[in-house]
């Protein structure tokens, strides 16, 4: 992972919220994931590309008393394991 | 259920027509387990289809020169099962029909739960294995609610959902727990049609009973939470937590996983979901009875 990529939903991903928790179907298995209210946020928040520096940084703001470096470990932690099933796809940057 | 045994017509291998006579399942040579199916499934239509069919089976057992069984089902979650013995082989053959009638049908999804009718609606108890649901569908069949079924209930994802019965007998493990009461102890002795060393499977009257195919509406969802000790309790559950139980023991090889989970928020809006917390299955039923009896007797007021 680096700063140069930016972090998308995966397109063919079906998704469902319900009381802003969410609900995601990997269409290639069919598996059904379940994301909690924060993963939800996170989820909401890559709608559009987001660099990890990005992501890290709402966060930090929309979470003042967690540090930066458990939001940072968390965070890299859920993209790492929703790239890893497909969830969310990796584009190259573009630039800065 | 006709008993096949003893007619010479049946002792052949063949095929049987078994479930709803409009739309029967055919399962291929399953003579040798016939006479151990009733202990586990009841009110199945079976009907003798003769030596040759007209179509490929649905369900094919096959005896092997070791005397093992195995119990082949085919479409959608269908399976591949081996048995060391016709008993086990006929509970092999009850979950195959289940498994194969409920993939029949876009409406239907198979809950790993139990369920009771009290009052007019159906009280449904998912969770794991182990968590209870037989004790605590059992104990409100004690208390006089209409025992439903044990381990897999189906339910349509409609608006309002009904619960079809699949005429699973219930079974409970053995021992009984110290605390499970003595009317719960005389149920089980008086309606054991078979019992092992760690399992005792029931044969209730039909009155007392749902059959296959029998139809309730859901009332409620309950996620049933066993703890060492402490008094029963039920809290409402929201319908994030609803679905995420349902996701998780829901059987629906047959719809897509999209659909599936459309279906499972719309029931989710649609019901009442509750966690019950307990350590006694005579007092988490007793908690439920009074609840959802009193709610029906509030409605008719």
């Amino acid at each position: 992972m680096t700063d140069e990529q930016l972090y998308i939903r995966n397109p063919a991903v079906a998704a469902t919220e319900i009381d802003a928790e969410t609900f995601l179907v990997e269409p290639e298995t069919g598996e059904v994931f379940y994301l909690d209210e924060v993963t939800s946020a996170l989820w909401r928040f890559i709608e559009e590309p987001r660099r990890e520096s990005e992501i890290v940084q709402a966060f930090a703001e929309a979470f003042p008393d967690t540090g930066t470096a458990q939001i940072s470990a968390d965070i890299r932690a859920a993209l790492t394991d929703m790239t890893e099933r497909d969830l969310v796809v990796v584009r190259a940057s573009d630039g800065p | 259920m006709p008993d096949p045994v003893g007619e010479e017509k049946d002792m052949a291998p063949g095929f049987w027509w078994v479930g709803r006579e409009d739309d029967p399942l055919l399962v291929e040579n399953a003579e040798a387990l016939m006479p151990y199916l009733p202990y586990y499934i009841a009110g199945w239509p079976l009907k003798w289809a003769g030596a040759e069919a007209a179509r490929a089976p649905d369900i094919r057992v096959v005896e092997n020169p070791d005397s093992t069984f195995q119990v082949i089902s085919k479409g959608p979650g269908g399976a591949d099962f081996s048995f060391d013995n016709p008993y086990d082989a006929a509970n092999g053959l009850a979950g195959a029909l289940i498994s194969v009638f409920v993939a029949r049908d876009p409406t239907l999804v198979c809950m790993h739960a139990g369920a009771a009718r009290v009052g007019d609606g159906l009280v449904v108890v998912i969770r794991d294995s182990l968590a209870g649901k037989s004790s605590v569908a059992l104990q409100l069949a004690v208390l006089g609610n209409r025992f439903f079924g044990d381990d897999q209930i189906a339910v349509t994802l409609e608006n309002p959902s009904c619960g079809m019965c699949l005429g699973l007998m219930p079974k409970v493990r053995l021992p009984l727990p110290e605390d499970c009461g003595d009317g719960f102890r005389e149920f089980v002795d008086g309606y054991s049609s078979m019992q092992g060393e760690d399992m005792a499977y029931l044969k209730l009257w039909e009155g007392e009973a749902g059959t296959f195919g029998e139809t309730a509406e859901v009332r409620a969802l309950v996620f049933l939470d066993r703890t060492e000790s402490g008094a029963s309790e039920l809290r409402p559950a929201s319908p994030p937590e609803l679905v995420k139980a349902m996701v998780r023991t829901a059987f629906a090889p047959h719809i897509p996983s999209t659909d599936l989970l459309a279906g499972l928020t719309r029931l989710a809006a649609a019901v009442d979901a509750y966690h019950l917390r307990f350590s006694s299955s005579r007092d988490a039923a007793a908690l439920l009875s009074g609840k959802f009896r009193n709610n029906n007797a509030d409605a008719e007021k």
